[in-house]
């Protein structure tokens, strides 16, 4: 299943629910299998319609996330965001059964305010990935 | 060839058990020079204590092992998909 976004540490780096693939066939599996994991993960952000700078990771199902970033560093760095608000939405569903998703001007605003050409989040004078 | 690419790659593969991502050799992180077509990636089942800048295996496009003596990473293929399908990305894990 996707990752609800329901914080603003998962809207600062995921733009919206931190999607999750379909499974894999019987043939892609026994074929091609990790040139299909690759496709399956192309297939969905195009049904998707969502931007991999936008959403720079994805859960293969039955499988693993793969995460990408600018550079090696960036993509382990969103690997970690990842993990954390996976675990915090868990934890946040299990406490909860009337969990919602963050508002989308939360979203919005957190997202926004780091990433694009509006960003004002941290120095600009100051080397930082984040 | 592509050493600083290589220093980048070990020490993100070096982040993932420092991060707990990871268990034994699971897990890797690829890096790509989009001006030589080139991935660097993480050899297969190497225990990240022993891994070194000279043994991150580089690949072309295709897959082909361009230079290093150690097998790539058993997810190359899954990479390579998403550096030719998503052209703004440098790394990937």
């Amino acid at each position: 299943m996707p990752i609800p976004a329901l914080g603003t540490t998962h809207a600062d780096y995921f733009y919206g629910d931190i999607p999750c693939t379909r499974k894999l066939t019987q043939t892609e599996v026994e074929q091609a299998y990790e040139l299909e994991t690759g496709n399956v993960i192309v297939e969905t952000f195009a049904e998707l319609g969502l931007d991999p700078k936008a959403m720079p990771g994805i859960l293969v199902a039955n499988h693993a996330p793969f995460c990408w970033g600018k550079d090696p560093q960036d993509a382990v760095y969103h690997a970690v965001v990842l993990e954390i608000v996976a675990k915090m939405a868990l934890n946040t569903v299990r406490l909860n059964e009337n969990w919602a998703a963050i508002d989308q001007f939360l979203l919005d605003k957190h997202y926004y305010r780091k990433h694009g050409a509006h960003a004002y989040y941290g120095q600009t004078n100051r080397v930082s990935t984040h | 060839m592509l050493e600083e690419l290589k220093q980048a790659v070990l020490a993100a593969n070096l982040a993932l058990p420092k991060h707990e991502l990871v268990t034994f050799t699971w897990g890797n992180v690829s890096g790509i020079s989009r001006a030589d077509s080139l991935v660097v990636i993480k050899p297969s089942g190497v225990p990240y204590e022993e891994l070194t800048a000279e043994d991150m295996v580089v690949v072309d496009f295709d897959g082909n092992v361009i230079e290093g003596d150690l097998r790539p990473s058993s997810d190359t293929p899954t990479h390579l998909v998403l550096y030719k399908a998503f052209p703004e990305i440098g790394g990937d894990v």
